[in-house]
């Protein structure tokens, strides 16, 4: 089987939310209760526990490739966020029963018969993608709709993307197809567009990556993400360190009160 | 005196007026410029006969390439000499599907490709396709060849190489050793598995390459396959890309861990040497080949945002690789026994053009968008063009809906004065329709076209012409290449069935589009051959068919073309072999005027024959052959004042009725791409699609006058 | 208002400017000139943690039974009085019994508790806290019962391993909320074990204290522990990067605050200024039992502040 993963070209997408209808309607997520947020058009506002796709919504004013009305009103870039399937995952290294497991494809997926929610995947995860779900108890997040995979399919959000700005395909193909649009926008005057994927961070690559326009940043795509393993040595040592401490002040403290009767 | 000037003033107009006629060669466009609707082309393929080469690329209609869903691309073909020039006026479309692969196999060029249809349940659908094509780029199939069918096609990888005796097939999901029939014999992975994306061949026994992930990281199997089938041990390889020819030794191999690309050697049995460094960089798409000792390799890596460079080098004399500086990518190459060919997308800003570079096997070509010449220029569709008796042209041709994201087949034309007639859309429906065919009746006019492109079916749609009103539609079988004659009553329609063994069927139908009478041809001999490429005309008669037959794969080759009179009832008679060879035959063509019968077609090598039959079918006289600079598959053929005109590439044969050769004239290599129609002064009006800009198209009409010159002989 | 503020914030906010990296409360006016990074609407990034009230408790409590058993070992292998020792392992026995159902309500799923034991992943501090805790459950209730049917060297046995598990169980709770991607853990992620270690000490010498053991020892370990926790609060106000933030404002750097004090200073002047009095030990006791746990509350509450804000992770 191959590794696959999308490409999220978000110079293509159209803020339709095609993706995040598809996606909830395979996957049988629940809705996130029906709130304005004032936010733009975004009323997703992020991933989490009932939300595997968000498309964000950036105000900008017009440039080229990125037009609106007028050259005076204010127009969008949209982008649809998803689980990074990250290739040193934060979630997956933090769970502790081995619910959070790689599937064949390369991607993330929490097993949800597996999975007693102790909700330490959802402070591992650099991107805030997965949570718990309040009356279920479990931890959810994007699935890469394994199933769909496993039947040869390509993922409900790819399949409803009606601008292609959702690609699904094996990785190696996905990272030659972003190189040769990143040249074909560079081509075109939109040199501001960039490929977001942090492969030299300890995160290693995600399987999910990202062409955007501008600064990553105004999409809240962290520029040095890294994974919390990262943190174990130095923290253990610490931890070696204190017990240490601990052991060596009781001895102490002991035998000096011994000495002292 | 006055008299003489006036006689010697319209001698010279009549002379201003032939030269004139002759060079007045002006287009008309008769339909709109349209943008390609695949200009985007990827997965470039070369292999070499030795003599030449034959390169294959996809194109698709957006610049990246969903792998399940969406539209797949389509599989073009080019020959090309060894000097670089193409043998072929144009590419060839051959099918659907990813990313093409092409052996030679002594006689033969075998393309393979993946097919990646999105289709669910539980049924094997196609996977990976095949298609003979000859030296000369000519296909010995009329339609792709299912190798292997799966279920849930994820085939977008194949490759294919020829050990000397059989083929060995991989594809996304396992591997198959494939005879020279095309019977696929599958072997099994060994457990470790993987997927096969790379294949070379030594020997006689072959090396497959699987990519595997460990720990998720895309790794290489070394997996060496016997001539049996039978696998051995794999050992891995620590990369994510490679590439293998095989040498007089065992292996030539390229590979690349991300940061750098290595040489190495593998023996026969896939134990591998040291490698050594030859490019730094992080790399992608590799290419090797090796002949007599000469081992060139190409390989694509990205320098920065603005550029993808496609990287060449010579690995038996260690040059230094060389890179282009500005968007190139998918490159490929191989080694004809005097040069060497690479072949390479040029990226721009609204599509991608295939060019190639060709120089001495003493060097090595590089890749550069002002080097070497573009091979991928490509009129959409092959329109079809016939005559009213009112001297207007009607013309059919495919044109891409950016609008219905579909193919279809638009109608318009000339007026009887040359001025463009307005188009529209004959019958829209939600499938792509194919290259078209036209034929004018009384009133109303009959045009057909494949539609779908998986199990196409041939629609039938009969117009009124003045209101345009569709009066019937009707689907006739599965099939491909139509054909339509009309006797002043009825059409004719015929076509070669899918399924094979191909059949010609044939149908009768009245002006209301009412199947009167529906046939096929008799076989004409018990081991069932392969009928294809059907022609019809009109007698004055009856009605007359022509077909070439094809000996299946795997018995002994034999071409021929056939002809039978077909009445009105509908009942054929038995065919008549007009020509054999053991390959190479085209398709032909025929026509008639008054009581003679033209039937032209292509033989091996670079002939144009024909045959002149009277109004009952007798043949009068020998054949009539024409010698022609290049190879051709198709053939028009068309009555004119005084004989016959035959079409074939991009030259025009001009026959007396008696069968007499009389001349051939030479036209725009674009010109002879479509049909053309003939007015009775013998005015030549060809219809032809050709590009406009990079990636723009348009259908055009372009007339011409005949000169006129002392008839010659061969 | 000429005077609200003092002049050194004046200061502070030109320095933090300069930085690009001001820190101030208030409207966001378009266009402002304050150096802004950009981010998408303000939206946090990463997510709170979703854990309730049953785990701070349990790394309180935990913590004092891991200490609380390290302290019997201490005791026994120097001589102290068998009480002490059999109250040090009495308390690492309660409060370990009350560690595992604290942690199993705090569960989504509780009934799925058992598949923490389905494997054994050494990189997920969770991983090694599960494990941990059930050997130290095991090891200190066989202290406890194997003292209560008098087998000796059982007990001790069992005391031995629950003090090499106690360790673990008193300072990888620090590592567990270290090693996350939430800003101001993991900014701390090499002092939170060694703070919750000292916090457990402190915790179980209190308990042993207020039990009525005057142990000269469980005092010096109290007053260590002070110290130390007085130097901690010391450096968290002193941190100035964006991460800390939380630990010095709101209502998270309140209850930080607040911990500290009973943590730090106060127990530290009591245990300093009432050195002979048997009241102020007691009542320097109750303070570091209240700071400890209310430190803890404080870093989870820490944490739920930090991942609302998006700057320090779009540095």
């Amino acid at each position: 089987m191959a590794v696959t993963g999308f490409l999220t070209d978000s110079t293509l997408c159209i803020g339709c939310k095609a993706c995040e209808v598809a996606c909830k309607e395979w996957n049988d997520v629940p809705d996130d209760g029906f709130v304005w947020s004032g936010l733009s058009y975004d009323n997703t506002l992020a991933l989490g526990h009932s939300t595997y796709r968000h498309v964000k919504f950036v105000e900008r004013d017009p440039k080229a490739g990125c037009g609106g009305n007028s050259a005076e009103q204010i127009t969008w870039e949209f982008s649809s966020d998803v689980c990074k399937h990250c290739e040193n995952a934060g979630c997956l290294e933090a769970c502790p029963t081995g619910s959070i497991v790689r599937t064949e494809f390369g991607g993330v997926f929490v097993q949800p018969d597996i999975c007693n929610g102790c909700g330490y995947c959802v402070v591992s995860c650099p991107f805030g993608v997965v949570d718990r779900r309040p009356d279920d108890g479990r931890a959810f997040k994007c699935t890469f709709c394994y199933d769909r995979q496993k039947a040869g399919e390509s993922p409900a959000c790819a399949k409803a993307c009606p601008t292609g700005s959702i690609l699904f395909g094996r990785l190696d193909d996905l990272e030659a197809a972003a190189d040769r649009r990143i040249a074909q926008l560079h081509a075109s005057g939109m040199t501001d567009a960039t490929i977001w994927n942090p492969k030299e961070t300890s995160v290693g690559g995600t399987h999910a990556f990202f062409i955007v326009r501008g600064d990553p940043r105004a999409y809240n795509l962290p520029p040095k993400p890294e994974v919390p393993t990262t943190l174990l040595h130095q923290s253990w040592s610490a931890a070696a360190v204190a017990a240490g401490a601990m052991v060596g002040l009781s001895l102490v403290a002991f035998a000096l009160g011994r000495g002292a009767k | 005196m006055r008299d003489c000037m006036r006689i010697g003033v319209s001698i010279v107009l009549l002379l201003l007026v032939g030269i004139a006629s002759a060079t007045a060669a002006t287009e008309t466009q008769i339909s709109q410029t349209m943008v390609d609707p695949s200009p985007y082309r990827l997965f470039t393929a070369v292999a070499s006969s030795g003599n030449g080469y034959l390169v294959a690329w996809g194109a698709g209609v957006a610049p990246n390439i969903d792998v399940q869903g969406g539209r797949p691309m389509t599989i073009y073909l080019r020959a090309i000499g060894a000097d670089g020039t193409p043998i072929q006026p144009l590419p060839v479309a051959v099918g659907t599907g990813q990313k093409p692969s092409i052996a030679w196999n002594g006689h033969e060029y075998l393309v393979v490709w993946g097919i990646t249809d999105p289709t669910s349940g539980p049924l094997s659908t196609p996977s990976v396709a095949a298609i003979r094509v000859r030296e000369d780029g000519s296909l010995i199939d009329s339609a792709p060849v299912t190798l292997i069918s799966e279920v849930n096609p994820f085939s977008d990888q194949s490759t294919v190489v020829w050990s000397g005796t059989q083929y060995l097939v991989t594809w996304t999901r396992g591997m198959a050793l494939v005879d020279l029939a095309l019977n696929a014999r599958r072997i099994s992975l060994t457990p470790l598995g993987g997927e096969p994306f790379y294949s070379g061949t030594s020997g006689g026994d072959f090396i497959v390459l699987p990519i595997v992930f460990v720990g998720f990281r895309q790794n290489i199997l070394i997996q060496p396959v016997s001539a049996t089938g039978e696998t051995k041990t794999p050992t891995i390889l620590n990369g994510p890309h490679a590439g293998i020819a095989g040498v007089d030794d065992g292996y030539a191999m390229i590979w690349d861990d991300t940061t750098a690309l290595y040489t190495s050697h593998l023996s026969a049995d896939g134990v591998m040497s040291p490698s050594s460094p030859l490019f730094t960089g992080r790399v992608r798409l590799l290419s090797l080949k090796a002949r007599d000792g000469r081992i060139a390799a190409s390989w694509q890596t990205s320098p920065d945002a603005t550029h993808i460079s496609v990287c060449t080098a010579r690995i038996d004399t260690a040059t230094k690789p060389i890179c282009s500086s500005g968007v190139q990518h998918d490159a490929s190459l191989d080694i004809s026994s005097t040069s060497i060919l690479l072949a390479w997308s040029d990226q721009k800003a609204d599509g991608d053009v295939v060019r190639i570079n060709v120089t001495p096997s003493t060097d090595m070509p590089h890749a550069d968008s002002t080097l070497g010449r573009s091979i991928s220029d490509l009129p959409p569709a092959v329109p079809a063009a016939d005559r009213r008796s009112d001297g207007s042209v009607i013309v059919a041709w495919t044109e891409y809906s950016q609008t219905s994201k579909h193919f279809e087949v638009h109608l318009g034309g000339l007026s009887s004065k040359g001025v463009r007639l307005t188009d529209r859309v004959v019958f829209p429906t939600s499938l792509d329709q194919g290259p078209p065919i036209v034929s004018a009746g009384f009133g109303r006019t009959i045009i057909l076209w494949n539609e779908g492109t998986v199990e196409s079916k041939i629609r039938l749609v009969i117009v009124d012409d003045v209101s345009g009103a569709v009066i019937a539609t009707l689907l006739l079988g599965t099939g491909v290449t139509p054909t339509v004659a009309f006797d002043g009553v009825e059409w004719m329609v015929a076509w070669q069935t899918s399924a094979a063994p191909s059949v010609v069927r044939f149908a009768m139908l009245n002006s209301d589009g009412v199947v009167l009478a529906p046939g096929s041809v008799p076989a004409t001999s018990t081991t069932s051959p392969s009928q294809a490429a059907p022609a019809i005309t009109w007698s004055g008669k009856t009605f007359f068919l022509a077909w070439r037959e094809s000996a299946l794969a795997g018995q002994p080759a034999t071409d021929r073309i056939e002809v039978s009179a077909v009445s009105l009832a509908g009942v054929a008679s038995a065919p008549v072999t007009l020509d054999f060879a053991d390959a190479g035959l085209g398709m032909p063509s025929l026509a008639a005027n008054g009581n003679r019968l033209l039937v032209s077609w292509g033989r091996p090598v670079n002939t144009l024959r024909q045959a002149v039959f009277d109004s009952t079918g007798k043949q009068l006289g020998k054949f009539i052959d024409f010698a022609w600079p290049y190879a051709f598959g198709r053939t028009r053929t068309h009555a004119i004042t005084g004989g016959f005109a035959t079409l074939a590439g991009s030259r025009v044969a001009l026959t007396s009725a008696d069968g007499v050769a009389l001349d051939t004239i030479d036209i725009q290599p674009a010109a002879g791409t479509g049909d053309f129609v003939a007015d009775p002064s013998n005015r030549l009006t060809f219809i032809y699609s050709r590009l406009v800009g990079n990636t723009s198209a348009a259908t055009f009409a372009q007339t011409m006058g005949l000169p006129r010159r002392r008839p010659q002989n061969r | 208002m000429k005077g609200t503020i003092p002049e050194s914030r004046l200061d502070q906010i030109r320095e933090q400017a300069a930085l690009g990296q001001l820190d101030a409360q208030g409207i966001r006016p378009s266009g402002s000139p304050f150096p802004e990074t950009p981010s998408y609407h303000g939206l946090p990034i990463v997510k709170p943690p979703v854990w309730t009230w049953e785990i701070p408790l349990y790394f309180f409590a935990g913590g004092a039974a891991g200490a609380s058993s390290v302290i019997a070992i201490a005791a026994q292998m120097t001589g102290a009085s068998s009480s002490l020792v059999r109250d040090a392992r009495w308390i690492a026995a309660i409060g370990a019994a009350a560690s595992g159902p604290l942690l199993v309500l705090d569960l989504g799923r509780p009934e799925r508790f058992l598949n923490m034991l389905r494997v054994f992943k050494p990189q997920s501090p969770m991983s090694v806290g599960a494990w941990t805790l059930t050997l130290f459950g095991t090891a200190s209730a066989g202290a406890v019962i194997a003292e209560l049917l008098r087998m000796k060297r059982i007990g001790d046995a069992a005391a031995f391993v629950a003090a090499l598990s106690g360790l673990v169980m008193a300072t990888y709770t620090g590592v567990l909320i270290g090693a996350t991607a939430i800003p101001v853990w993991a900014k701390h992620a090499r002092t939170l074990p060694i703070h919750f270690g000292a916090s457990a000490l402190a915790s179980a010498s209190a308990l042993l204290t207020l039990r009525g053991h005057d142990d000269p020892a469980l005092n010096a370990l109290g007053l260590a522990a002070a110290a130390f926790e007085t130097y901690t609060g010391i450096e968290i106000e002193s941190c100035d990067d964006i991460e800390s933030a939380p630990l010095r404002r709101g209502a998270s750097g309140l209850t930080t605050r607040i911990g500290g004090f009973f943590s730090g200073p106060l127990p530290l002047a009591l245990r300093l200024l009432g050195i002979r009095s048997k009241r102020a030990r007691r009542a320097a006791s109750a303070s570091a039992l209240l700071g400890s746990l209310i430190t803890r509350i404080a870093w989870i509450e820490a944490g739920k502040a930090s991942a609302a804000d998006p700057r320090p992770l779009l540095k």
